[in-house]
């Protein structure tokens, strides 16, 4: 890893985020009337006025811009007006919970959706591959809600084995993470196998064939570290996946986390909740995504020669 | 290849061939059938989608063998579900089939707007198509209905945003591509304008590629809007669509777990049968993938 692709990098990571609290900052100003929606709706003209100049909202646009960014970079993001506590308090609670819950699916779909891939690459058009295979687009293409919903019928309300909500012990997480984890878990088996399947006709194949090696040394030395590359971009891609999917799953199984919040703020149109969350969210993806290119070069070193080729 | 092969492969492959077959029939056949529900469904109930009988309230459905005046069950105000779910297929298909044009529409433009004028707009353009590329599409979803408020006209704008990106990505590299061709030369050579030379010559060039881009984009919208509806932010009563009778019937899965399991259904069936189509499509009418593997 060469330090002029990370700063390059750096850069675009920052011109995202700047893009981000910028497109906020314009949707909130554009779309509504700060003083009407933070100030009761019986309030008098003189308070309004008095309010707007404690909030700065008589200064031009490009000053409360300035402020806006100023105020960001300080941490001070403002509060809920439902429960009148900083949005940072009320996002740091729900942050535990959203970690534990798309901790474990991701967990889950990497133990699941790799061996699978691979299993499925090594008996190619078998039975076991097909149903692998057929496992893979289900979960790919089944709504997670309805794969929740379908979880909790049989689960909690036939067998009676599981909670259908909540937050607590082990029971309360195996269905929301399977939920979440599914998704990822069918696409993880899609692109091992695929990748696998390219692995395995390389020539490198039969040279460790013809040294001698054995069949599982020849899969977990050779093939299997060829094959992780393109994972990692497809892991790197889920995590997108994996955030849009905890907001639902959150709401299905009411686990306390992020996303649930997320949602009950854009319903009660609580905006400085809202702002903070899509500005963390933002910052997630964006670091997500440089982890990932960093995987990329520890694990391939042909991007790391490349780079440093071009940079000079 | 194909003559290397040994022959138990190669009858392997056909025996393939004909199971991706018979799966690729079946997909048409479920998704006639969703069509057949939106579009003729009304024949098959005596019932309106907003006629509501308090006395019977919570039917279940006689299809599955209960003893019903209701073919799949009725709601907490007694409406038919059937009627409800012919009602809710029409808005969430033809929500998501105008988020799918609306996107392919902007996407294609500005591709090839950035792909014309290059320079800043084009670096302007390809900025926006990374930024969206990058941010999971919800958290963009919902920024807006928080801050604009939920109606009708923005919910569709919403699924008309989705996926653009793909689009305008496409056709500003088709466009690059095609410069040095010598057809396209040859045109501008012919002194025809670039919109001429885009929409007469490139676009019928790229339609392939953006067809399967197409029927990607669809069934991810048909999730995106049942999604949104399903959690209450997306389509309003007194209109409905799958998502949202799914939500409405979520409260009542003990009692009633038709209220959800049917509309939910409906919905896989719908996005898994176009996603096995665009597939398919996808290895019709695009060469730059390759076949197989």
């Amino acid at each position: 890893m060469n330090t002029r692709f990370l700063a390059l990098k750096l850069l675009r990571m920052l011109v995202t985020i700047w893009f981000v609290v910028t497109f906020v900052f314009v949707v909130l100003r554009a779309t509504t009337d700060p003083v009407e929606a933070l100030l009761p709706p019986d309030a008098t003209p003189d308070e309004i006025a008095q309010w707007s100049e404690i909030w700065g909202l008589d200064q031009p646009i490009i000053v409360q811009y300035g402020r806006y960014i100023a105020s960001l970079t300080v941490g001070d993001l403002g509060f809920s007006y439902r429960d009148g506590r900083p949005v940072t308090v009320v996002v740091g609670q729900r942050i535990p919970a959203t970690l534990i819950l798309g901790g474990t699916a991701l967990a889950l779909a990497l133990f699941v959706g790799v061996p699978f891939g691979i299993i499925a690459a090594l008996r190619r058009n078998r039975l076991s591959d097909r149903l692998i295979m057929a496992f893979s687009v289900f979960g790919f293409a089944i709504p997670n809600f309805f794969f929740g919903i379908l979880l909790i019928l049989l689960f909690s309300l036939y067998l009676r084995w599981l909670p259908s909500s909540g937050y607590g012990g082990l029971d309360h997480l195996v269905m929301p993470a399977a939920t979440l984890g599914l998704a990822t878990a069918g696409a993880l088996a899609r692109f091992t196998r695929s990748s696998m399947l390219e692995a395995l006709s390389k020539p490198f194949m039969e040279t460790a064939a013809a040294k001698g090696a054995g069949a599982f040394r020849r899969v977990m030395r050779h093939a299997v570290p060829n094959a992780a590359i393109p994972v990692v971009t497809i892991l790197g891609l889920n995590i997108g996946a994996l955030i849009s999917g905890s907001i639902v799953t959150e709401t299905v199984f009411a686990w306390p986390g992020v996303g649930r919040l997320l949602i009950s703020s854009v319903e009660a149109r609580d905006l400085a909740v809202v702002q903070f969350l899509v500005l963390l969210i933002a910052l997630t993806m964006v670091v997500a995504n440089l982890l990932v290119d960093i995987l990329y070069s520890v694990l391939d070193p042909r991007i790391r020669v490349a780079g440093a080729a071009k940079a000079g | 290849m194909a003559q290397t092969l040994p022959t138990n492969e190669r009858r392997r492959r056909l025996g393939m061939l004909s199971a991706n077959r018979v799966v690729l029939v079946f997909a048409w056949a479920i998704l006639g059938c969703v069509l057949f529900l939106g579009v003729f469904g009304y024949w098959l109930t005596p019932y309106a989608p907003t006629e509501q009988n308090l006395l019977d309230r919570l039917a279940p459905p006689a299809l599955f063998g209960f003893d019903s005046a209701y073919l799949l069950g009725s709601d907490r105000l007694g409406r038919d579900i059937l009627a409800r779910l012919v009602f809710a297929t029409r808005i969430s298909l033809a929500i998501a089939l105008a988020g799918t044009v609306i996107g392919a529409i902007i996407g294609t433009m500005l591709g090839f707007i950035a792909a014309y004028f290059r320079g800043l707009i084009e670096e302007a353009i390809m900025t926006l198509v990374d930024i969206q590329a990058s941010l999971p599409f919800i958290i963009i979803a919902l920024t807006l209905l928080a801050f604009v408020g939920n109606s009708l006209t923005l919910f569709i704008i919403i699924m008309g945003i989705y996926g653009w990106e793909r689009y305008a990505r496409l056709a500003r590299g088709a466009v690059l591509s095609a410069q040095s061709q010598p057809y396209a030369r040859a045109v501008r050579a012919l002194g025809a304008s670039p919109w001429r030379l885009y929409t007469r010559h490139l676009l019928p060039n790229i339609a392939g590629v953006l067809i399967v881009q197409f029927t990607l984009n669809y069934p991810e919208i048909v999730l995106l809007e049942t999604a949104l509806s399903f959690l209450g932010l997306g389509i309003q009563p007194p209109l409905t669509s799958l998502g949202q009778m799914m939500g409405d019937g979520r409260d009542l899965l003990i009692n009633a777990w038709w209220l959800s399991v049917i509309p939910g259904t409906l919905i896989f069936a719908t996005t898994l049968s176009i996603s096995i189509i665009g597939d398919w499509l996808r290895d019709r009418l695009d060469p730059t993938i390759a076949r197989g593997e």
